[in-house]
């Protein structure tokens, strides 16, 4: 009888293990799983990003040029930062982070951008791989819809020794995720 | 003997075993098909991408042969359609009364002022389509298609927008145009016009004027041009047509062919070209050395005033020459009308 009531409760705490067991795996292949599917929105919408860059004009040491922004396989609201970043990394794409932005005070330098679109004020970035690409505060603009080609209006004024550069970034899940980038 | 009853310790890992395979394997197998489903999603721009690209060839020029009843042919270059800014307006001209291949809709235009550019909407009001300067980025757009159109520009079809900002410098590369697709277009000059200003020659000849023995004319019907390129023309101005074959020529023996027009007054120069050989013929003689052979002559005419109706151009060659040539057209006489077309 006692071999019984022994045997039942190793088969309950064995259940129980496996129960236990099956949770953590489950939480964890949740959570897995919910990356791999942020990860696999970005990077549609990085495939489907389309950008031209007009002629840029030089006039009393300041840029003008506009760039359109299209995107064959997504239509929501997408957001851009611009900013200089030395010439001497113009062909490191791991330098491309607001960490080597010229900045004054401390403050990240950003060209003027027109039309007026909405700010957000961003701590941290990542890339499509889902890796940090930056932590700090940075300034996002967002377009709201990119139904149409969007043209945006930037007026460069780079110092010395810098070029710019605008990042493009998706919102998935409260996460900020790059989809891609151009030299200006 | 005790009879053990409920499972065993055994059966029971087993059981949550088949449960987690159970719920491991299609989680893994969804997992698993995440990249396939995205691969698809790259797939699926891709045609879209293409397109965009295709739609700037829409600008460049392509190959238009006319040809009428008496065999005479005109190869143009043409783009479908041309992008022109002009009398502080901007206009989309068909160049062949057909809509681009690639349907073309401008979505917004843009002008640089002088510090920055300026991007407008397309409005339509009063039957009539006008630019607009915005603030607000809206979903606007125009269908730029020959049925569309509200003007004519040098008799072709065309689409006529006025703009509120001039260009700097009234610079028409600072006029640009931002398709369906995001792609830019910038826009050409109005004097640049005449590189899609078709022009047809309606009837030509040459006709004998006195006989060299060396000279063997044939029986062919006028004659065959061809014309392929035109440049430096000036606002629907015909100013030079270029690259018409003049005669055919077998060479036997070697000496020199000395060739030169008649004064004329339409004509300031010209220029012959007998197989490798190009020399000025107009206004003063050109010399060809020539050796046995066959070859083709053709000719460059550059007008005195740039032709805007039909004019009637008639010619007399003069030639001197120390070898025996037998031509396949009449060498003497020249005579083309030439008509822009209307």
């Amino acid at each position: 009888m006692e071999n019984t009531v022994s045997t039942f409760i190793l088969v309950v705490a064995t259940l129980l293990i496996g129960l236990v067991a099956l949770g953590l795996f489950a939480f964890y292949f949740t959570q897995q799983y919910n990356l791999t599917k942020i990860q696999d929105q970005a990077e549609n919408i990085a495939n489907g990003l389309y950008i031209t860059v007009s002629k840029n004009v030089t006039i009393n040491g300041d840029m003008s040029l506009y760039l359109t922004v299209n995107d064959f396989n997504y239509q929501g609201s997408i957001f851009f930062t611009v900013f200089y970043v030395p010439n001497i990394y113009k062909n490191d794409t791991q330098y491309l982070t607001p960490q080597f932005a010229y900045m004054s005070n401390g403050q990240i330098i950003y060209p003027q951008i027109k039309p007026s679109y909405s700010e957000v004020q961003v701590s941290t970035l990542y890339y499509t791989n889902l890796n940090l690409l930056y932590q700090g505060s940075v300034t996002l603009w967002e377009i709201p819809n990119l139904s149409s080609p969007v043209p945006i209006v930037l007026i460069l004024s780079p110092p010395q020794g810098y070029s710019a550069i605008i990042l493009f970034f998706a919102q998935i899940q409260n996460k900020y995720i790059e989809v891609g980038y151009e030299w200006l | 003997m005790v009879m053990r009853k409920g499972l065993s310790g055994i059966i029971g890992i087993l059981i949550i075993l088949l449960i987690m395979i159970a719920i491991v394997v299609p989680v893994a197998m969804i997992m698993l098909s995440q990249p396939t489903a995205q691969q698809q999603q790259i797939e699926n721009a891709l045609p879209y991408k293409n397109l965009a690209q295709e739609q700037y060839n829409d600008f460049q020029p392509i190959q238009i042969i006319q040809e009428n009843i008496t065999n005479k042919r005109v190869i143009i270059t043409l783009p479908p359609v041309y992008f022109i800014y002009g009398n502080n307006s901007v206009y989309f001209v068909f160049t062949t009364n057909i809509s681009p291949p690639v349907p073309l809709i401008i979505k917004y235009l843009s002008v640089f002022n002088g510090s920055q550019w300026v991007i407008l909407n397309i409005t339509h009001e009063k039957n009539s389509w006008y630019a607009k300067v915005v603030n607000s980025i809206t979903n606007g757009g125009m269908i730029i298609s020959p049925n569309e159109s509200n003007t004519k520009y040098f008799g072709f079809p065309a689409l006529q927008i006025k703009l509120p900002v001039q260009p700097y410098d009234g610079q028409p590369s600072f006029v640009s145009a931002v398709t369906q697709y995001g792609n830019v277009i910038y826009a050409s000059p109005s004097t640049s016009l005449i590189l899609i200003f078709p022009f047809r020659v309606i009837s030509g000849n040459f006709s004998k004027n006195g006989v060299v023995s060396q000279w063997i004319s044939s029986s062919a019907q006028g004659f065959y041009e061809t014309f392929s390129t035109f440049i430096s023309t000036e606002r629907a101005k015909i100013t030079q047509i270029s690259n018409v074959e003049m005669f055919y020529a077998q060479v036997t023996g070697a000496g020199v062919l000395g060739i030169t027009l008649e004064p004329n007054p339409y004509i300031s120069k010209a220029i012959m070209t007998i197989g490798d050989q190009t020399e000025e013929i107009y206004p003063s003689a050109g010399y060809f050395y020539l050796t046995s052979g066959n070859y083709t002559a053709y000719i460059t005419l550059y007008f005195a005033k740039p032709i805007t109706s039909q004019t009637v151009f008639a010619g007399v060659y003069n030639y001197t020459t120390s070898i025996a040539i037998y031509a396949s057209s009449y060498l003497y006489n020249f005579y083309l009308v030439i008509s822009p077309n209307s």
